[in-house]
Protein backbone atom coordinates (compact mmCIF):
# COMPACT_ATOMS: atom_id res chain seq x y z
CA UNK A 1 0.00 0.00 0.00
CA UNK A 2 1.24 3.25 -1.00
CA UNK A 3 2.91 5.61 2.41
CA UNK A 4 0.32 8.57 2.54
CA UNK A 5 1.62 12.01 3.04
CA UNK A 6 0.50 15.10 4.93
CA UNK A 7 1.92 18.37 3.00
CA UNK A 8 1.59 21.84 4.30
CA UNK A 9 2.61 25.17 2.35
CA UNK A 10 3.23 28.63 3.24
CA UNK A 11 0.60 29.38 0.30
CA UNK A 12 -0.52 27.94 -2.91
CA UNK A 13 3.08 28.45 -4.41
CA UNK A 14 4.64 26.14 -1.75
CA UNK A 15 1.60 23.57 -1.96
CA UNK A 16 2.18 23.33 -5.62
CA UNK A 17 6.07 22.71 -5.10
CA UNK A 18 5.57 20.24 -2.58
CA UNK A 19 3.51 17.99 -4.33
CA UNK A 20 6.21 18.30 -7.32
CA UNK A 21 8.72 17.59 -4.67
CA UNK A 22 6.32 14.38 -3.51
CA UNK A 23 6.06 13.59 -7.02
CA UNK A 24 9.86 13.03 -8.08
CA UNK A 25 10.87 11.32 -4.76
CA UNK A 26 9.98 8.12 -6.49
CA UNK A 27 8.56 6.96 -3.35
CA UNK A 28 4.78 5.38 -3.74
CA UNK A 29 3.12 7.80 -1.58
CA UNK A 30 -0.05 9.74 -1.90
CA UNK A 31 -0.86 12.76 -0.74
CA UNK A 32 -3.53 12.24 2.01
CA UNK A 33 -3.85 15.99 2.64
CA UNK A 34 -2.42 19.39 1.40
CA UNK A 35 -3.02 22.56 2.94
CA UNK A 36 -2.07 25.78 2.18
CA UNK A 37 -1.55 27.83 5.39
CA UNK A 38 -2.57 30.73 3.89
CA UNK A 39 1.15 33.06 5.43
CA UNK A 40 3.94 32.64 7.76
CA UNK A 41 1.47 33.53 10.76
CA UNK A 42 -1.36 30.23 10.22
CA UNK A 43 2.28 28.14 9.04
CA UNK A 44 4.21 28.95 11.57
CA UNK A 45 1.29 28.25 14.46
CA UNK A 46 0.84 24.66 12.86
CA UNK A 47 3.87 23.41 12.96
CA UNK A 48 4.05 22.04 16.46
CA UNK A 49 0.76 20.51 16.15
CA UNK A 50 2.21 18.50 12.41
CA UNK A 51 5.11 17.96 14.40
CA UNK A 52 2.54 15.42 16.23
CA UNK A 53 1.04 14.12 13.34
CA UNK A 54 4.57 13.32 12.10
CA UNK A 55 5.37 11.53 15.07
CA UNK A 56 1.80 9.97 15.21
CA UNK A 57 -0.01 9.26 12.47
CA UNK A 58 1.93 9.91 9.00
CA UNK A 59 5.15 11.29 7.79
CA UNK A 60 4.44 15.53 7.32
CA UNK A 61 6.29 18.02 4.69
CA UNK A 62 6.05 21.38 5.20
CA UNK A 63 7.32 23.89 2.67
CA UNK A 64 7.50 27.64 3.29
CA UNK A 65 9.71 30.65 2.45
CA UNK A 66 12.84 31.39 4.10
CA UNK A 67 12.11 34.72 4.49
CA UNK A 68 11.60 35.98 7.72
CA UNK A 69 14.93 35.53 9.42
CA UNK A 70 18.47 36.36 8.13
CA UNK A 71 19.73 33.07 7.15
CA UNK A 72 17.07 29.85 6.29
CA UNK A 73 18.69 27.94 8.84
CA UNK A 74 18.25 30.53 11.37
CA UNK A 75 14.66 30.86 10.14
CA UNK A 76 14.59 26.83 11.03
CA UNK A 77 16.11 26.65 14.00
CA UNK A 78 13.88 28.98 15.39
CA UNK A 79 10.71 27.38 14.25
CA UNK A 80 11.54 23.79 14.60
CA UNK A 81 10.13 22.22 17.47
CA UNK A 82 11.53 20.84 20.50
CA UNK A 83 11.56 16.95 19.89
CA UNK A 84 11.29 16.99 15.97
CA UNK A 85 9.55 13.79 14.79
CA UNK A 86 11.20 11.55 12.72
CA UNK A 87 9.43 11.99 9.71
CA UNK A 88 8.79 15.29 9.89
CA UNK A 89 10.53 17.85 7.10
CA UNK A 90 10.33 21.64 7.41
CA UNK A 91 12.06 23.09 4.10
CA UNK A 92 12.53 26.37 3.86
CA UNK A 93 13.26 27.89 -0.24
CA UNK A 94 16.25 30.42 0.24
CA UNK A 95 14.84 32.87 0.19
CA UNK A 96 11.30 32.74 -1.61
CA UNK A 97 9.09 29.86 -3.49
CA UNK A 98 10.24 32.10 -6.58
CA UNK A 99 14.12 30.88 -6.01
CA UNK A 100 13.42 27.68 -6.08
CA UNK A 101 10.91 28.72 -9.52
CA UNK A 102 13.57 30.97 -11.12
CA UNK A 103 16.07 28.07 -10.68
CA UNK A 104 14.22 25.89 -13.77
CA UNK A 105 15.58 28.30 -16.75
CA UNK A 106 14.53 25.72 -18.80
CA UNK A 107 10.85 25.64 -17.80
CA UNK A 108 10.57 29.54 -16.83
CA UNK A 109 11.63 30.42 -20.48
CA UNK A 110 9.43 27.84 -21.94
CA UNK A 111 6.33 29.25 -19.46
CA UNK A 112 7.08 32.87 -20.15
CA UNK A 113 8.28 32.76 -23.23
CA UNK A 114 11.38 34.56 -22.79
CA UNK A 115 15.30 34.33 -23.43
CA UNK A 116 17.11 32.25 -21.09
CA UNK A 117 20.11 34.32 -20.97
CA UNK A 118 17.61 37.10 -18.54
CA UNK A 119 17.41 34.27 -16.07
CA UNK A 120 19.51 34.76 -12.77
CA UNK A 121 22.25 32.14 -12.68
CA UNK A 122 22.25 31.42 -8.69
CA UNK A 123 18.64 32.51 -7.40
CA UNK A 124 19.66 31.35 -4.48
CA UNK A 125 21.58 34.26 -3.64
CA UNK A 126 18.76 36.84 -4.54
CA UNK A 127 17.77 38.87 -2.18
CA UNK A 128 14.49 39.80 -3.29
CA UNK A 129 13.58 36.68 -5.94
CA UNK A 130 9.74 37.58 -6.16
CA UNK A 131 11.06 41.38 -7.58
CA UNK A 132 13.04 39.23 -9.70
CA UNK A 133 10.62 37.26 -11.25
CA UNK A 134 8.57 39.84 -11.74
CA UNK A 135 10.93 41.65 -13.99
CA UNK A 136 10.93 38.09 -16.15
CA UNK A 137 7.30 38.61 -16.70
CA UNK A 138 7.54 42.31 -17.49
CA UNK A 139 9.74 40.78 -20.46
CA UNK A 140 7.55 38.09 -20.86
CA UNK A 141 5.87 37.50 -24.35
CA UNK A 142 2.68 35.81 -22.99
CA UNK A 143 0.10 39.07 -23.15
CA UNK A 144 -1.86 37.22 -20.33
CA UNK A 145 0.89 36.53 -18.01
CA UNK A 146 1.91 40.61 -17.92
CA UNK A 147 -1.41 41.59 -17.48
CA UNK A 148 -2.39 39.04 -14.73
CA UNK A 149 0.92 38.27 -12.98
CA UNK A 150 2.26 42.33 -12.74
CA UNK A 151 0.09 44.77 -10.65
CA UNK A 152 -2.01 47.10 -12.20
CA UNK A 153 -0.81 50.27 -13.47
CA UNK A 154 -1.68 52.59 -10.99
CA UNK A 155 -2.15 49.65 -8.08
CA UNK A 156 -0.42 49.41 -5.04
CA UNK A 157 -0.29 45.81 -4.71
CA UNK A 158 2.76 44.19 -5.01
CA UNK A 159 1.63 41.53 -7.22
CA UNK A 160 -1.05 41.14 -9.73
CA UNK A 161 -4.27 39.12 -9.38
CA UNK A 162 -3.29 36.26 -11.02
CA UNK A 163 0.07 35.94 -9.66
CA UNK A 164 -0.33 32.97 -7.61
CA UNK A 165 -2.61 31.28 -10.20
CA UNK A 166 -0.10 31.28 -12.82
CA UNK A 167 2.83 30.53 -10.86
CA UNK A 168 0.73 27.29 -9.23
CA UNK A 169 0.26 26.49 -13.43
CA UNK A 170 4.23 26.61 -13.87
CA UNK A 171 5.06 24.40 -11.09
CA UNK A 172 2.23 21.90 -12.22
CA UNK A 173 2.91 21.93 -16.09
CA UNK A 174 6.77 23.42 -16.49
CA UNK A 175 8.60 23.27 -13.62
CA UNK A 176 11.21 20.29 -13.32
CA UNK A 177 12.31 19.81 -9.77
CA UNK A 178 15.86 17.75 -11.62
CA UNK A 179 16.72 20.75 -13.52
CA UNK A 180 16.08 23.23 -10.41
CA UNK A 181 17.69 21.06 -7.97
CA UNK A 182 20.81 21.52 -10.24
CA UNK A 183 20.76 25.41 -10.00
CA UNK A 184 18.95 25.77 -6.43
CA UNK A 185 21.41 24.36 -3.83
CA UNK A 186 18.80 25.03 -1.41
CA UNK A 187 16.80 22.95 -3.08
CA UNK A 188 19.00 20.51 -3.70
CA UNK A 189 19.48 19.79 0.26
CA UNK A 190 15.63 19.56 0.54
CA UNK A 191 15.48 16.30 -1.84
CA UNK A 192 17.03 13.86 -0.14
CA UNK A 193 15.77 14.73 3.03
CA UNK A 194 12.36 14.77 1.55
CA UNK A 195 13.28 11.31 0.06
CA UNK A 196 14.41 9.74 3.70
CA UNK A 197 10.70 10.78 5.43
CA UNK A 198 8.79 9.09 2.53
CA UNK A 199 10.73 5.71 2.76
CA UNK B 1 -16.60 57.01 -17.03
CA UNK B 2 -16.45 56.23 -13.57
CA UNK B 3 -17.09 58.07 -9.79
CA UNK B 4 -14.08 58.59 -8.47
CA UNK B 5 -15.57 60.73 -5.08
CA UNK B 6 -18.42 60.24 -3.06
CA UNK B 7 -19.63 62.67 -0.39
CA UNK B 8 -22.47 62.45 1.52
CA UNK B 9 -23.55 64.21 4.06
CA UNK B 10 -26.90 62.60 6.42
CA UNK B 11 -27.45 59.57 4.52
CA UNK B 12 -28.71 56.61 6.04
CA UNK B 13 -25.88 55.73 8.82
CA UNK B 14 -23.61 58.23 7.33
CA UNK B 15 -23.27 61.69 9.07
CA UNK B 16 -20.29 62.61 6.95
CA UNK B 17 -18.63 60.93 3.93
CA UNK B 18 -15.90 61.40 1.70
CA UNK B 19 -14.16 58.90 0.22
CA UNK B 20 -12.08 58.28 -3.28
CA UNK B 21 -13.43 55.46 -6.00
CA UNK B 22 -11.50 53.41 -8.18
CA UNK B 23 -12.43 50.98 -10.55
CA UNK B 24 -12.89 48.37 -8.35
CA UNK B 25 -14.12 48.91 -5.05
CA UNK B 26 -14.63 47.11 -1.81
CA UNK B 27 -16.78 47.99 0.62
CA UNK B 28 -16.31 46.13 4.24
CA UNK B 29 -17.29 46.52 7.73
CA UNK B 30 -19.49 44.77 10.37
CA UNK B 31 -22.96 44.17 10.13
CA UNK B 32 -25.04 47.01 9.83
CA UNK B 33 -22.67 49.86 9.58
CA UNK B 34 -24.18 50.12 6.15
CA UNK B 35 -23.04 48.34 3.76
CA UNK B 36 -25.90 48.39 1.48
CA UNK B 37 -26.61 51.68 2.26
CA UNK B 38 -24.09 52.69 0.60
CA UNK B 39 -24.12 51.30 -2.43
CA UNK B 40 -27.64 52.39 -2.17
CA UNK B 41 -26.63 56.09 -2.53
CA UNK B 42 -26.11 55.01 -6.70
CA UNK B 43 -29.67 53.07 -6.65
CA UNK B 44 -31.11 56.14 -5.59
CA UNK B 45 -29.19 58.19 -8.23
CA UNK B 46 -30.49 55.97 -10.88
CA UNK B 47 -33.89 55.83 -9.41
CA UNK B 48 -34.13 59.66 -9.83
CA UNK B 49 -33.24 59.50 -13.92
CA UNK B 50 -35.37 56.48 -14.28
CA UNK B 51 -37.26 57.63 -17.70
CA UNK B 52 -40.55 55.98 -16.42
CA UNK B 53 -41.58 56.46 -12.95
CA UNK B 54 -38.68 58.01 -11.80
CA UNK B 55 -38.15 61.29 -9.84
CA UNK B 56 -36.77 62.34 -6.81
CA UNK B 57 -40.61 62.13 -4.79
CA UNK B 58 -40.38 58.64 -5.77
CA UNK B 59 -37.17 57.75 -4.86
CA UNK B 60 -37.59 59.36 -1.18
CA UNK B 61 -41.20 57.33 -1.04
CA UNK B 62 -39.43 53.87 -2.26
CA UNK B 63 -37.07 54.21 0.68
CA UNK B 64 -40.03 54.59 3.26
CA UNK B 65 -39.98 58.41 3.21
CA UNK B 66 -37.32 61.21 4.63
CA UNK B 67 -37.06 60.04 7.65
CA UNK B 68 -36.54 56.94 6.72
CA UNK B 69 -33.58 57.72 4.47
CA UNK B 70 -31.80 60.43 6.57
CA UNK B 71 -29.37 59.55 9.59
CA UNK B 72 -30.11 59.74 12.38
CA UNK B 73 -27.51 61.20 14.12
CA UNK B 74 -28.58 64.45 11.65
CA UNK B 75 -30.16 67.07 14.84
CA UNK B 76 -29.62 70.92 13.74
CA UNK B 77 -29.10 70.27 9.93
CA UNK B 78 -31.71 68.16 8.80
CA UNK B 79 -30.43 68.31 5.02
CA UNK B 80 -29.11 65.48 3.28
CA UNK B 81 -26.25 65.80 0.43
CA UNK B 82 -24.76 63.92 -1.91
CA UNK B 83 -21.85 64.81 -4.08
CA UNK B 84 -20.29 62.98 -6.79
CA UNK B 85 -17.09 63.84 -8.99
CA UNK B 86 -17.12 61.52 -12.20
CA UNK B 87 -13.96 61.32 -14.04
CA UNK B 88 -12.68 59.56 -17.00
CA UNK B 89 -10.08 57.11 -15.71
CA UNK B 90 -8.64 56.93 -11.62
CA UNK B 91 -6.61 59.94 -11.29
CA UNK B 92 -7.86 62.24 -13.41
CA UNK B 93 -9.21 65.67 -12.74
CA UNK B 94 -13.37 65.18 -12.59
CA UNK B 95 -15.15 65.48 -16.01
CA UNK B 96 -18.65 66.26 -14.11
CA UNK B 97 -19.21 67.22 -11.12
CA UNK B 98 -23.19 66.54 -9.75
CA UNK B 99 -24.31 67.69 -6.13
CA UNK B 100 -27.73 67.41 -4.79
CA UNK B 101 -29.50 68.21 -1.73
CA UNK B 102 -32.61 68.38 0.06
CA UNK B 103 -34.77 68.43 2.63
CA UNK B 104 -38.27 68.59 3.87
CA UNK B 105 -40.05 72.17 3.51
CA UNK B 106 -40.46 72.25 7.82
CA UNK B 107 -44.18 73.62 7.12
CA UNK B 108 -47.32 72.93 5.58
CA UNK B 109 -47.58 69.57 4.25
CA UNK B 110 -43.76 68.95 4.44
CA UNK B 111 -42.96 68.58 0.78
CA UNK B 112 -39.17 67.30 0.48
CA UNK B 113 -37.78 70.69 -1.21
CA UNK B 114 -34.11 70.86 -3.48
CA UNK B 115 -31.89 72.92 -1.36
CA UNK B 116 -28.81 72.92 -3.95
CA UNK B 117 -28.66 71.16 -7.27
CA UNK B 118 -25.34 71.88 -9.10
CA UNK B 119 -23.35 70.49 -12.09
CA UNK B 120 -20.48 71.50 -13.58
CA UNK B 121 -18.51 70.20 -16.91
CA UNK B 122 -14.69 70.44 -16.87
CA UNK B 123 -14.54 72.85 -14.14
CA UNK B 124 -17.48 75.30 -15.92
CA UNK B 125 -21.06 75.60 -13.65
CA UNK B 126 -23.62 74.19 -16.58
CA UNK B 127 -27.07 74.25 -13.25
CA UNK B 128 -26.88 76.06 -10.20
CA UNK B 129 -30.32 75.50 -8.09
CA UNK B 130 -32.29 77.13 -6.55
CA UNK B 131 -32.19 79.94 -9.63
CA UNK B 132 -34.59 83.09 -9.92
CA UNK B 133 -37.36 80.54 -11.12
CA UNK B 134 -36.91 78.46 -7.86
CA UNK B 135 -37.20 81.30 -5.80
CA UNK B 136 -40.40 82.68 -7.35
CA UNK B 137 -41.96 79.03 -7.96
CA UNK B 138 -41.30 76.81 -5.07
CA UNK B 139 -43.05 73.89 -5.90
CA UNK B 140 -40.26 73.40 -9.03
CA UNK B 141 -38.04 72.48 -5.91
CA UNK B 142 -40.26 69.47 -5.48
CA UNK B 143 -38.29 68.09 -8.75
CA UNK B 144 -33.95 67.76 -9.40
CA UNK B 145 -32.83 69.22 -12.99
CA UNK B 146 -31.01 65.75 -13.05
CA UNK B 147 -35.06 64.27 -13.78
CA UNK B 148 -36.01 66.25 -16.41
CA UNK B 149 -35.25 66.18 -20.31
CA UNK B 150 -35.70 70.11 -20.32
CA UNK B 151 -33.75 70.72 -17.66
CA UNK B 152 -30.89 68.71 -17.83
CA UNK B 153 -29.86 69.41 -21.83
CA UNK B 154 -26.27 70.19 -20.48
CA UNK B 155 -25.26 67.54 -18.36
CA UNK B 156 -27.99 64.70 -19.76
CA UNK B 157 -24.58 62.64 -19.44
CA UNK B 158 -24.68 62.63 -15.80
CA UNK B 159 -28.18 61.27 -16.02
CA UNK B 160 -27.66 59.01 -18.52
CA UNK B 161 -24.30 57.43 -16.60
CA UNK B 162 -26.99 57.15 -13.13
CA UNK B 163 -29.62 55.57 -15.14
CA UNK B 164 -27.48 52.94 -16.41
CA UNK B 165 -26.16 51.67 -13.08
CA UNK B 166 -26.67 47.99 -12.23
CA UNK B 167 -27.06 46.48 -8.83
CA UNK B 168 -27.41 42.72 -8.47
CA UNK B 169 -27.88 40.87 -5.26
CA UNK B 170 -29.13 37.32 -6.68
CA UNK B 171 -31.79 35.42 -4.22
CA UNK B 172 -31.41 32.11 -6.06
CA UNK B 173 -34.53 30.79 -4.31
CA UNK B 174 -36.23 33.30 -5.83
CA UNK B 175 -35.21 32.15 -9.13
CA UNK B 176 -35.94 28.25 -8.10
CA UNK B 177 -39.31 28.55 -6.70
CA UNK B 178 -40.91 31.24 -8.93
CA UNK B 179 -44.52 31.05 -6.84
CA UNK B 180 -42.86 32.85 -3.79
CA UNK B 181 -43.09 36.38 -5.55
CA UNK B 182 -44.80 36.23 -8.65
CA UNK B 183 -43.89 39.93 -8.85
CA UNK B 184 -40.23 41.08 -10.05
CA UNK B 185 -39.21 44.33 -8.37
CA UNK B 186 -38.39 47.32 -11.02
CA UNK B 187 -34.80 47.12 -11.92
CA UNK B 188 -34.97 43.78 -10.52
CA UNK B 189 -32.32 43.52 -7.90
CA UNK B 190 -32.51 39.96 -6.81
CA UNK B 191 -32.15 38.52 -10.05
CA UNK B 192 -35.51 36.84 -10.33
CA UNK B 193 -35.66 38.56 -14.17
CA UNK B 194 -32.13 36.88 -15.10
CA UNK B 195 -34.19 34.17 -17.39
CA UNK B 196 -35.81 37.04 -19.08
CA UNK B 197 -32.81 39.07 -19.88
CA UNK B 198 -31.14 36.44 -21.02
CA UNK B 199 -34.15 35.37 -23.17
CA UNK B 200 -34.31 39.05 -24.24
CA UNK B 201 -30.89 38.89 -25.42
CA UNK B 202 -29.97 38.84 -29.59
CA UNK B 203 -29.38 35.31 -30.04
CA UNK B 204 -25.72 35.78 -31.49
CA UNK B 205 -24.62 37.49 -28.44
CA UNK B 206 -26.28 35.46 -25.87
CA UNK B 207 -24.69 32.41 -27.48
CA UNK B 208 -21.72 33.63 -26.87
CA UNK B 209 -22.01 35.37 -23.64
CA UNK B 210 -23.35 31.79 -21.87
CA UNK B 211 -20.30 29.88 -23.24
CA UNK B 212 -17.95 32.23 -21.44
CA UNK B 213 -20.08 31.48 -18.95
CA UNK B 214 -19.69 27.58 -19.43
CA UNK B 215 -16.31 27.85 -19.56
CA UNK B 216 -15.84 29.31 -15.95
CA UNK B 217 -18.49 26.79 -14.79
CA UNK B 218 -16.65 23.87 -16.63
CA UNK B 219 -13.55 24.98 -13.94
CA UNK B 220 -15.38 25.91 -10.74
CA UNK B 221 -18.59 23.32 -10.49
CA UNK B 222 -17.33 19.50 -10.63
CA UNK B 223 -18.79 17.10 -13.13
CA UNK B 224 -20.46 20.22 -14.79
CA UNK B 225 -20.18 20.20 -18.78
CA UNK B 226 -22.92 22.27 -20.95
CA UNK B 227 -24.79 25.31 -20.65
CA UNK B 228 -27.73 26.18 -23.13
CA UNK B 229 -30.72 28.25 -23.49
CA UNK B 230 -34.16 26.93 -24.15
CA UNK B 231 -37.16 28.28 -24.55
CA UNK B 232 -40.15 25.93 -23.48
CA UNK B 233 -42.21 24.66 -25.78
CA UNK B 234 -45.41 24.49 -24.31
CA UNK B 235 -45.53 27.57 -22.03
CA UNK B 236 -42.99 30.12 -24.25
CA UNK B 237 -41.06 30.06 -20.89
CA UNK B 238 -37.25 30.71 -20.75
CA UNK B 239 -34.86 28.52 -19.25
CA UNK B 240 -31.63 27.73 -18.76
CA UNK B 241 -30.38 23.94 -19.05
CA UNK B 242 -26.95 22.39 -17.60
CA UNK B 243 -25.83 19.21 -18.41
CA UNK B 244 -23.45 17.01 -16.14
CA UNK B 245 -21.11 14.51 -16.92
CA UNK B 246 -22.81 11.63 -15.45
CA UNK B 247 -23.03 7.40 -16.15
CA UNK B 248 -25.00 7.39 -18.84
CA UNK B 249 -23.80 8.78 -22.36
CA UNK B 250 -25.82 11.69 -22.88
CA UNK B 251 -25.26 13.27 -19.06
CA UNK B 252 -28.09 14.73 -17.25
CA UNK B 253 -29.98 18.03 -18.74
CA UNK B 254 -31.38 19.99 -15.54
CA UNK B 255 -33.48 23.24 -15.56
CA UNK B 256 -32.23 25.81 -13.54
CA UNK B 257 -34.55 25.64 -10.63
CA UNK B 258 -32.00 22.28 -9.79
CA UNK B 259 -28.96 23.99 -10.12
CA UNK B 260 -27.07 25.07 -7.02
CA UNK B 261 -27.76 28.03 -5.24
CA UNK B 262 -23.99 28.92 -5.84
CA UNK B 263 -24.26 27.91 -9.71
CA UNK B 264 -27.06 30.16 -10.01
CA UNK B 265 -25.33 33.13 -8.23
CA UNK B 266 -22.31 32.38 -10.52
CA UNK B 267 -24.15 32.51 -13.62
CA UNK B 268 -25.88 35.80 -12.26
CA UNK B 269 -23.06 37.47 -11.79
CA UNK B 270 -21.25 36.32 -15.14
CA UNK B 271 -23.92 37.12 -17.11
CA UNK B 272 -24.24 40.68 -15.13
CA UNK B 273 -20.64 41.43 -15.73
CA UNK B 274 -21.17 40.98 -19.30
CA UNK B 275 -24.42 42.94 -20.17
CA UNK B 276 -23.34 46.51 -20.03
CA UNK B 277 -20.08 48.76 -19.23
CA UNK B 278 -21.84 50.75 -16.55
CA UNK B 279 -21.57 51.05 -12.96
CA UNK B 280 -21.91 47.64 -11.58
CA UNK B 281 -23.18 47.10 -7.89
CA UNK B 282 -22.63 43.66 -6.55
CA UNK B 283 -24.02 42.59 -2.96
CA UNK B 284 -21.64 40.07 -1.38
CA UNK B 285 -20.75 38.19 -4.42
CA UNK B 286 -19.55 35.39 -2.25
CA UNK B 287 -22.45 33.90 -0.46
CA UNK B 288 -22.98 30.36 -1.66
CA UNK B 289 -20.15 29.75 -2.74
CA UNK B 290 -16.73 27.35 -1.94
CA UNK B 291 -13.75 29.59 -0.77
CA UNK B 292 -11.92 27.98 -3.31
CA UNK B 293 -14.68 30.40 -6.23
CA UNK B 294 -14.65 33.13 -4.08
CA UNK B 295 -10.84 33.64 -3.85
CA UNK B 296 -10.94 33.96 -7.87
CA UNK B 297 -13.74 36.02 -7.69
CA UNK B 298 -11.83 39.41 -8.40
CA UNK B 299 -9.60 37.86 -10.78
CA UNK B 300 -12.72 36.67 -12.62
CA UNK B 301 -14.36 40.15 -12.84
CA UNK B 302 -11.07 41.46 -14.32
CA UNK B 303 -10.95 38.84 -16.78
CA UNK B 304 -14.49 38.61 -18.19
CA UNK B 305 -14.41 42.29 -18.11
CA UNK B 306 -10.93 42.61 -19.83
CA UNK B 307 -12.77 39.89 -22.66
CA UNK B 308 -15.29 42.61 -22.75
CA UNK B 309 -12.81 44.97 -23.53
CA UNK B 310 -14.35 47.04 -20.77
CA UNK B 311 -11.37 46.94 -18.46
CA UNK B 312 -12.00 49.95 -16.96
CA UNK B 313 -15.96 49.50 -15.91
CA UNK B 314 -16.63 50.82 -12.18
CA UNK B 315 -17.34 47.97 -10.20
CA UNK B 316 -18.60 48.29 -6.38
CA UNK B 317 -18.82 45.39 -3.86
CA UNK B 318 -19.63 44.70 -0.29
CA UNK B 319 -18.15 41.75 1.03
CA UNK B 320 -17.47 39.89 4.23
CA UNK B 321 -15.22 37.25 2.51
CA UNK B 322 -11.61 36.42 3.78
CA UNK B 323 -11.22 34.94 0.59
CA UNK B 324 -11.91 37.34 -1.18
CA UNK B 325 -9.96 39.88 0.56
CA UNK B 326 -6.65 37.60 1.06
CA UNK B 327 -6.28 38.49 -2.97
CA UNK B 328 -3.02 41.28 -3.40
CA UNK B 329 -6.04 44.38 -3.81
CA UNK B 330 -4.81 47.61 -4.34
CA UNK B 331 -4.98 49.34 -0.88
CA UNK B 332 -6.42 52.64 -2.81
CA UNK B 333 -9.55 50.23 -3.64
CA UNK B 334 -11.07 49.09 -0.26
CA UNK B 335 -13.19 50.92 1.81
CA UNK B 336 -13.77 50.28 5.36
CA UNK B 337 -16.76 51.01 7.26
CA UNK B 338 -16.89 51.10 10.92
CA UNK B 339 -19.44 52.30 13.05
CA UNK B 340 -19.21 55.40 15.31
CA UNK B 341 -21.55 57.51 17.86
CA UNK B 342 -21.65 59.66 15.90
CA UNK B 343 -22.95 57.25 12.48
CA UNK B 344 -20.80 55.57 10.49
CA UNK B 345 -17.20 56.35 9.25
CA UNK B 346 -16.07 55.52 5.87
CA UNK B 347 -12.50 55.38 4.69
CA UNK B 348 -9.71 53.97 2.69
CA UNK B 349 -6.58 52.40 3.84
CA UNK B 350 -4.08 55.08 6.10
CA UNK B 351 -0.52 55.10 5.57
CA UNK B 352 0.28 52.64 7.41
CA UNK B 353 -2.53 50.11 6.33
CA UNK B 354 -1.08 50.93 2.72
CA UNK B 355 2.25 50.05 3.35
CA UNK B 356 1.56 46.99 5.18
CA UNK B 357 -0.41 45.71 1.76
CA UNK B 358 2.63 46.99 -0.28
CA UNK B 359 4.60 44.67 1.53
CA UNK B 360 2.51 41.37 0.77
CA UNK B 361 0.11 41.43 3.83
CA UNK B 362 -3.52 40.98 2.18
CA UNK B 363 -6.33 43.07 3.12
CA UNK B 364 -7.73 39.86 4.59
CA UNK B 365 -4.62 40.33 7.15
CA UNK B 366 -4.92 44.16 7.27
CA UNK B 367 -7.89 45.66 7.04
CA UNK B 368 -10.59 42.69 7.62
CA UNK B 369 -9.57 42.24 10.93
CA UNK B 370 -10.79 45.80 11.39
CA UNK B 371 -14.54 45.20 10.30
CA UNK B 372 -14.63 43.03 13.07
CA UNK B 373 -17.52 43.88 15.53
CA UNK B 374 -15.92 44.98 19.15
CA UNK B 375 -17.56 43.11 21.40
CA UNK B 376 -18.46 39.84 19.07
CA UNK B 377 -16.25 37.34 21.59
CA UNK B 378 -18.97 37.42 24.05
CA UNK B 379 -21.85 36.95 21.63
CA UNK B 380 -20.50 33.27 22.88
CA UNK B 381 -21.26 34.60 26.34
CA UNK B 382 -24.92 34.92 26.10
Amino acid sequence: MPKSVFLVGEDQVCCALGIALIAYSDAAATIENSDCAGGFGPFKAKIEKMNAVAANVMPVLMIADGDQAPTAQAQVAAWLPRNVAQNFSLRLAVREAESWVLADHEGLSAFADVSRAILPATPDLIQDPKQALLQVIRRSSRRQLREEMLPGRKSTAPVGLGYNLHLVGFVREFWSVERAAARSPSLARALPRIAAILA
Amino acid sequence: MLITKLTLKNWRNFKRLEIPLTTRTYIIGANATGKSNLLDVFRFLRDICKPAGGGLQKAIEDRGGIKKLRCLQARSDIEVRIDIEISEDVGEAPVWVYSLGFKPEGTGAQRILVTREYAAHGGRMVLSRPDKFDRADKARLTQTALEQINANKDFRDVAEFFRETTYLHLVPQLLKFAEISGRIMEDDPFGQGLLLRISKTQQRTRDAKLRRIQAALEKAVPQFSELKFELDKATGQPHLMASYKHWRNHGAWQREDQFSDGTLRLIGLLWMLQESNALLLLEEPELSLNDAIVSHIPLMIDRVLRRQKAFNRQVILTTHSEALLSNPLDSNSIILLESKPDGTEARPANESEAKLMAAGLTPADVMLPKARPALIDQVGLL
